[in-house]
């Protein structure tokens, strides 16, 4: 929350506001915490007053009786002043034997005021004699500060210029993060426990998209790029012992979706899971659906996806459903881990626990498929600012797209596999072969998308990578298509359904075709809608249309 | 964008210096306008523009415009 936001939320407060103090006990300047802290409370329908103390009076503080209405933010020189960095550096490096027993009397007498403690892990001087015993004072702090029952916040919010200028240790950026944390101390919200795991499969289960590179290629073993995805299924392996249901819905044909768990390989196998729904449907239709089967609320349910598209179709249709996202870099995926694991219990395993997968499953046998509509997506594609980048790949640099069109099985055209002499034959007639690249707010997505089209008009490939299904890339990507010199007025679509290809199948059947052509001022109408989600490049001509 | 800016800023300082407007006002001739008031100014850009103001700049604002011209000069 920024600061005019803040200032605003607090004005909104009726009159009758239920109304509270709170004394911020802090060694240093804090009142620039006050508006955000009271924004907090207002966001909670209360209107709050802060106090705070004398400047440098908190040591005193922690002599007098608690009151209930007092919240502490401490710093590491609220332990030992000797690391405060307004005092300077003590003339001789610090021994930690020497303050143990300092620390200890502190931890006791905070443990039994019993007043709610944040504390900020901030930077500390050099007052030892190494970085290694640094180190050791920083852990002993935190220790310190864990006994006495305090929640730490790490020390990103503390800015040292600030503290040193005007001995306010939280600058602005930091304001809300740390009042935000302040109020969940005062109000902690007890979480109940989710009961059903909802989780994605391809890059997420296991490395790799399973209808492209197949069960070989896929990975999931402890080795390389293979081992988040087995530390994430040993988690789940955890929570299901544990008694948690996992469930998983994904974007594939469901044989296609069972097979890896099936072919008994991974550390979860088929017996693991309540349910494995393979749909193209919307995942918030699958879940609901699988939910009302199952007999439970939707506020039991967590749904891990590593697609923001995805992931914001359910929060949008099922705002009850807790959405995780499975993490892109490795660096971020132990706080992905430790947070997905704080959403289930886990303390306690009866033998009814153990055996809960089992009960529902028995249940789930005969589940008919889900057929229903999804979320609205537009509003969340246009916030993605979808930048698509045309490429006519006719003369050079066709590689990436001949490879694009001779490995995607799921939305291709026809399946067919191309070798360099018949794309030299079409393209020698007069066709023309582009390719389309992907960026969006998040990043880089590259080339995703490759057509191949002949001089009669007639579409011979047109594939799309998976990874960019749901962003209505395709219908975009048609209507760039129809803006292309192409002699024909009627676009024909040489298209044969496969067993892999049912997401070109569904999205051909919601154009209107006749026998698989169109006209091309049809189809530009037809796919107006989505071309304004995009930005378009053209890879030669760089300014934007 | 500019204006808007600017209604911004003088949302913050009036609110600070608890005036209706910081327009025409200069820190030496306002009595709300102290080291006090400059600290919150500071921190209170801070948050609005997700800036790290340094203290050469933050002694420098005496007006509205002082502020403006700063936050600009940021973003």
């Amino acid at each position: 929350m920024k600061y005019l936001q803040a200032q605003r939320t607090v004005a909104a407060l009726p009159d009758d506001a239920p109304a509270s103090t709170v004394l911020l006990a802090t060694s240093f300047q804090s009142e620039n915490l006050d508006l955000y802290l009271q924004a907090r409370h207002a966001l909670a329908g209360q209107r709050l007053t802060v106090e705070h103390l004398p400047f440098n009076t908190l040591a005193q503080q922690s002599y007098t009786a608690a009151s209930h209405d007092e919240v502490w933010l401490m710093l590491p020189w609220d332990w030992l002043p000797e690391t405060d960095w307004r005092t300077g550096l003590p003339a001789q490096p610090l021994d930690l034997a020497d303050l143990e027993a300092r620390l200890t009397a502190q931890e006791q007498r905070l443990q039994q005021r019993g007043v709610p403690i944040l504390y900020l892990d901030a930077l500390m001087p050099p007052v030892m004699a190494n970085l290694a015993l640094h180190a050791q004072l920083a852990h002993r702090l935190r220790e310190a500060a864990y006994r006495a029952g305090a929640r730490l916040l790490d020390g990103e919010a503390f800015d040292l210029t600030s503290f040193l200028n005007t001995g306010v240790a939280i600058a602005g950026r930091g304001a809300d993060a740390v009042a935000e944390a302040l109020y969940e101390l005062r109000y902690p919200n007890p979480k109940v426990p989710r009961k059903v795991l909802v989780t994605d499969l391809d890059q997420v289960m296991w490395r790799g998209i399973i209808g492209e590179d197949g069960l070989e290629g896929i990975q999931y073993r402890p080795e390389g790029a293979g081992y988040p995805h087995f530390l994430y299924q040993q988690a789940l392996q955890r929570l299901k012992h544990s008694g948690t249901l996992i469930a998983a819905v994904s974007r594939n044909d469901a044989d296609l979706a069972r097979a890896p768990f099936e072919a008994g390989n991974m550390t979860l196998n088929d017996a693991d899971l309540v349910a494995i729904l393979g749909s193209y449907q919307p995942k918030s239709a699958q879940i609901r659906h699988l939910l009302e089967q199952l007999d439970l609320g939707l506020d039991a349910v967590v749904f891990v996806d590593d697609n923001p598209v995805e992931l914001s179709e359910v929060s949008t249709a099922l705002p009850e459903v807790q959405c995780l996202q499975f993490p892109e870099s490795v660096a971020a995926f132990p706080d992905f881990l430790a947070r997905l694991l704080t959403h289930f219990e886990q303390d306690t395993t009866s033998q009814e626990d153990r055996q809960r997968t089992e009960l529902y499953r028995t249940r789930l046998k005969g589940m008919a498929p889900v057929n229903a509509e999804g979320a609205d997506l537009t509003a969340f594609l246009s916030s993605l600012e979808m930048q698509l980048t045309w490429h006519d790949r006719s003369q050079t640099q066709r590689d990436r797209a001949l490879q694009l069109i001779n490995k995607t099985n799921q939305f291709n055209l026809n399946g067919k596999r191309w070798t360099d002499d018949e794309l030299d034959l079409v393209l020698g007639q007069g066709g023309r072969l582009y390719s389309a690249s992907l960026a969006d707010a998040h990043g880089a997505h590259g080339e995703i998308m490759a057509c191949l089209i002949d001089v009669e008009g007639c579409i011979r490939a047109w594939v799309m990578s998976c990874r960019v299904l749901q962003r209505q890339v395709e219908a975009a990507f048609l209507h760039v298509l129809t803006e292309q010199p192409i002699a024909s007025e009627i676009l024909v679509f040489d298209r044969v359904n496969t067993e892999r290809n049912r997401p070109l199948q569904d999205f051909l059947d919601t154009l209107a075709l006749d026998h698989n052509r169109i006209e091309r001022d049809r189809l530009a109408q037809q796919t107006q809608t989505a071309r304004t989600l995009f930005t378009l490049h053209s890879a030669t001509e760089t300014s934007p249309t | 964008m500019e204006a808007s800016l600017r209604d911004d800023i003088d949302a913050i300082l009036s609110s600070i210096i608890k005036l209706d407007t910081a327009e025409g006002v200069h820190r030496s001739q306002c009595e709300t306008w102290d080291s006090m008031a400059q600290v919150a100014l500071v921190s209170a850009l801070e948050g609005e523009f997700d800036l790290a103001l340094s203290l050469d700049d933050a002694m420098q604002l005496n007006t509205l415009d002082d502020c403006v011209e700063l936050v600009n000069r940021y973003l």
